[in-house]
C-alpha cells in the first residue's frame, strides 16, 4: 500500500449565505470580489493557477510532503513535492442549505490528481455524482485549534490579521491607485469589523472517501517500483480548515491511499522493497549533488 | 371619546410640531385583526419595494462604476437587503400576533403600484429603482413620529404630511378606518388595542400555531401568548424600524437617511454617477385591476416570459408561507422541510431571477430601459383546505418550475446568464426532492 501525505493552502472564492450561491460579486454575505478582482467562481483551487492572491496572504499550493510504502516512510521518495490538485472545478456544494448545512458541504466533484514531471495519477469518487451527494459530505465541522496551529504555524488568526492590517494600512498610505485604494479600504474595513470573521479559523471539515471513478495512472519513468492497482478503489482522507476570509484561503491536509499490485512471490516482494529503498537513496544522492 | 361600532375614536395631541389629529382606538378583536392585516400588507409591500430598489443597483465595472462606486453600491445593496430581511421577520411576527388572537396569517396585498391615499394612506407603494426619490419614500415610510420629515426629492413638490385613511376589514362589526402618518403610529394603535381588550378573551390562538424558529442568524421572531409578549413583539418591530428617540442608529430609518446622504455626496463628487440600472418603474406583465398608478407594461417577449416565471416562483413562495403559518397539522419534520424550502427559494431562486430581470430589456428593439421583478399576483392566491393537496400542488409547482428553468436557456427566447437559470432549475428540483424525501419518510405521499 502506498500512502501519499499532502498539505498546503487552497483558495475558494465563494459567495456566502444569504447571497445566492451564484452571486458573482458578493453583496450580503461576507465574501466579496473586490474592485479590480475577477468574479467569484466558487472553485476550490489547490494550485496557483486561477487564484487571486491578495497582498500579504498565503500563497496557494498543496504538495505531497511524505510518502509511506507498505507501512514504512520512504524518506525523500521521488513523489515528495508532487502537486496535488482537485480537477473539474470542484465546489463546496451547500447551496444555502439546499444540499447541506454550513460546515458539512460536499465537495462536488471530488477528483484528485497527483503529478510530478511525467508521473500522474488521478481518480474521482465516481464518474458521475448525484444529489444529495451523501458520500461526498464533510463528516462535521470540528474545532481543532491544535492541529490547525501546528499545520499552518499560525495559532491565532486575530494576531496574524493585526500584523496584516498594519501592512495594509502602510500600503494604503502609499498607494495612488484608486482601485487598489478601494480594495485596501474594503479589506481594512472588513478585518476591523465586528464580530471579526476569524472564528472559523480553528475549525476543519474532514472528508473520507473511497475513490471508484475511472482511474488514470501514468508512470513512464517508473517512479514507483510497484504499479498502483487501478482495479481496487483508492481512498483518501483529508480536511479543509484554517479558513481565512480575507485571503479567501484555507489549509488542507490529507492522505491518498493507493493499493499496489501485489507481488506474486516472497522473492518479488523482497526485490520490490529493495527497489523502493534504492530509489529513495538514489533520489537523496541526486539532491545532494 | 365616542363609541362607534365597537371602535372608539380618541382625540390626541401628537408630539412636537405635529398638528392635532384624530386617531382611532381599536377595542375589538375584529379591529385588531383588521389593523394587523394592514400591518402585514405594509410589511410585505415595504420589503418588496426595498428588494426591488436594492436589486436594481449596478455591480460590475462595465456598468460604468469606478472602484469606489462599485464598493459603495455593494454596501448600499447589502444594507437594504438586510433591512428587507428584517421586514420579512416583521411579517412573520405580525402573523404570530394574528395567530395569537385566533386569526389567519395574511400574505396577500394589492398589486403595485398604489399611489398615496389610494390604499396605504400616506405612502406611495411603488416598485422603483434605487434613487434619491426611492430613498425619500423609504425614509418617509420608516419615519419615527416626532422626527422632522425628510427633505423631498428635488423634482418633487414638498410633500407635506397628508392625512390618509385606510379601509380595514369588511367584517362586521365594521371597524373604523385606521388613520396614521407613520408605521410606528399604526403599531401604536395595535399596541393600544392589545392593551384595551380583556386579555383572557383575546388570546385564543394556541401557542403551537406560531413561528419562533430560527430562520437564520439574522431573523428573530417572537412568540405571542399574552399582552406582555404582544407588546414585546410590537416594540421589536418599531425599534428595528425607527430606533428609539435619541438612539436611531442602526434602525431602518437611520440607515436610509445615511444612504441618502451618501448618495447625495457621491453625486456631488461625480455628477454623472447613476448607481442603478435603468429599471422601469412598476414593471408589469399585464395590467391589474387593483393597481392604482402608472405601471410599465413589459413588452419584450423574453423578459415577459422570465417575469411571468419569476411571478410563479413568488406565488409558490407565498403558498409555502401560507402553509407554514397556517399550522394545518404538518409534522415537525414537514414544517422544517417547508421552512427550509421557503428560505432556500428566496435566496436561490427569487433573488437570482430578480437580478437577471434587471438586465433584460423592458421593450423590443432596445436594450434599455430594462425590466425588473414585478412581484405580480395573477389571482388571489389561496391555500388548499386539504393538507394532502397542499403538498401535491407544491410539488407540482416546483417540478414545473425546475423543468422550465432547464428548457429556458435552450429555448427560442434568448436569456442572459443561462447558467443562472440552469442553477435555479437545479435548486428548485433539489428543494422539491428534499420535501419529497420527508413526505415519503412520513408516508404522506
Amino acid at each position: 500500500m502506498l500512502w501519499l501525505k499532502f498539505s498546503g493552502y487552497f483558495q475558494c472564492r465563494l459567495a456566502t449565505d444569504p447571497d445566492p450561491t451564484d452571486e458573482r460579486r458578493g453583496v450580503s454575505g461576507y465574501v466579496h470580489a473586490l474592485a479590480g478582482e475577477p468574479d467569484l467562481d466558487r472553485v476550490i483551487r489547490l494550485q496557483p493557477n486561477g487564484t487571486v492572491i491578495r497582498s500579504h496572504c498565503p500563497e496557494i499550493g498543496v504538495k505531497v510532503r511524505c510518502v509511506y510504502v507498505d507501512g514504512g516512510r520512504a524518506i525523500e521518495h521521488a513523489l515528495v513535492g508532487a502537486d496535488v490538485a482537485l480537477l473539474d472545478e470542484p465546489k463546496f456544494e451547500g447551496r444555502n442549505w439546499i444540499v447541506a448545512e454550513d460546515g458539512v458541504e460536499p465537495i462536488v466533484p471530488f477528483h484528485i490528481r497527483v503529478t510530478k514531471n511525467r508521473f500522474s495519477l488521478q481518480r474521482s469518487h465516481a464518474d458521475a455524482e448525484e444529489f444529495p451527494f451523501t458520500e461526498l459530505r464533510a463528516q462535521g465541522l470540528i474545532f481543532s485549534p491544535g492541529e490547525i496551529g501546528e499545520s499552518t504555524g499560525i495559532w491565532d488568526l486575530d494576531t496574524e490579521w493585526d500584523k496584516r492590517l498594519a501592512l495594509l494600512r502602510d500600503d494604503l498610505a502609499k498607494t495612488g491607485d484608486e482601485t487598489e485604494k478601494a480594495r485596501l479600504q474594503r479589506r481594512i474595513e472588513f478585518m476591523t469589523g465586528m464580530p471579526r470573521r476569524t472564528m472559523y479559523y480553528p475549525a476543519k471539515m474532514p472528508y473520507n472517501l473511497s475513490l471508484k471513478g475511472t482511474p488514470i495512472y501514468q508512470d513512464p519513468d517508473h517512479v514507483l517500483a510497484t504499479a498502483v492497482d487501478v482495479q481496487q478503489p483508492w481512498s483518501t482522507e483529508c480536511w479543509f480548515g484554517a479558513w481565512d476570509p480575507d485571503g479567501l484561503s484555507g489549509f488542507m491536509k490529507g492522505y491518498l491511499g493507493l493499493p499496489l499490485v501485489k507481488p506474486s512471490s516472497e522473492g518479488e516482494r523482497e526485490r520490490t522493497r529493495a527497489r523502493e529503498i534504492a530509489q529513495s537513496m538514489e533520489h537523496r544522492e541526486l539532491r545532494r549533488l | 371619546m365616542s363609541k362607534l361600532s365597537g371602535v372608539s375614536s380618541l382625540i390626541r395631541l401628537a408630539a412636537g410640531t405635529e398638528k392635532s389629529r384624530v386617531t382611532k382606538m381599536i377595542d375589538s378583536r375584529e379591529g385588531l385583526i383588521a389593523a394587523l392585516t394592514e400591518a402585514a400588507e405594509l410589511e410585505h409591500g415595504l420589503l418588496l419595494q426595498y428588494l426591488f430598489a436594492a436589486l436594481s443597483l449596478k455591480k460590475f465595472e462595465h456598468e460604468r462604476l469606478s472602484a469606489a462606486q462599485q464598493e459603495q453600491t455593494r454596501a448600499w445593496e447589502g444594507s437594504i437587503l438586510a433591512i428587507a430581511r428584517q421586514e420579512m421577520a416583521h411579517l412573520g411576527t405580525v402573523c404570530n400576533l394574528l395567530s395569537s388572537i385566533g386569526a389567519a396569517p395574511r400574505f396577500g396585498r394589492p398589486s403595485f403600484p398604489q399611489e398615496r391615499m389610494s390604499y396605504y394612506g400616506p405612502f406611495d407603494f411603488e416598485l422603483k429603482r434605487f434613487s434619491d426619490e426611492s430613498l425619500y419614500r423609504f425614509v418617509r415610510a420608516e419615519l419615527p413620529q416626532g422626527e422632522p420629515p425628510p427633505p423631498p426629492p428635488g423634482h418633487y413638490l414638498p410633500a407635506g404630511h397628508p392625512q390618509k385613511q385606510l379601509l380595514a376589514s369588511m367584517v362586521k362589526p365594521v371597524p373604523e378606518p385606521l388613520e396614521y402618518d407613520y408605521v410606528g403610529q399604526l403599531y401604536g394603535q395595535i399596541r393600544d388595542g392589545f392593551a384595551k381588550i380583556p386579555e383572557p378573551n383575546l388570546f385564543i390562538g394556541p401557542k403551537f400555531a406560531q413561528d419562533t424558529d430560527d430562520w437564520s442568524r439574522r431573523m428573530k421572531l417572537f412568540l405571542v401568548v399574552d399582552r406582555g409578549t404582544a407588546d414585546k413583539a410590537i416594540d421589536s418591530i418599531v425599534l428595528e424600524g425607527e430606533g428609539a428617540p435619541g438612539a436611531r442608529a442602526g434602525s431602518h430609518y437611520a440607515t436610509f437617511l445615511k444612504i441618502r446622504k451618501e448618495l447625495s455626496d457621491a453625486q456631488q463628487t461625480d455628477h454623472n454617477f447613476d448607481p442603478a440600472r435603468d429599471v422601469v418603474p412598476n414593471p408589469q406583465t399585464r395590467p391589474h385591476r387593483d393597481s392604482h398608478g402608472k405601471g410599465s407594461l413589459l413588452t419584450n417577449k423574453s423578459t415577459v416570459r422570465v417575469a411571468e416565471f419569476f411571478n410563479s416562483i413568488y406565488e409558490t413562495t407565498i403558498l409555502m408561507l401560507m402553509q407554514f403559518y397556517s399550522y394545518g397539522g404538518e409534522s415537525p419534520a414537514q414544517r422544517k422541510a417547508l421552512q427550509g424550502a421557503i428560505r432556500e427559494t428566496m435566496s436561490m431562486a427569487i433573488r437570482p431571477l430578480a437580478e437577471v430581470l434587471t438586465t433584460m430589456p423592458a421593450g423590443e428593439g432596445s436594450t434599455i430601459p430594462v425590466g425588473g421583478p414585478s412581484f405580480e399576483f395573477y389571482y388571489d392566491v389561496r391555500l388548499s383546505t386539504q393538507a394532502q393537496n397542499r403538498w401535491v400542488i407544491l410539488l407540482e409547482r416546483l417540478k414545473d418550475a425546475a423543468d422550465f428553468c432547464k428548457q429556458l436557456p435552450s429555448s427560442e427566447f434568448g436569456v442572459p446568464e443561462p447558467s443562472r437559470f440552469s442553477m435555479t432549475g437545479q435548486n428548485l428540483g433539489w428543494i422539491r426532492e428534499n420535501i419529497l424525501t420527508v413526505l415519503k419518510q412520513e408516508f404522506v405521499l
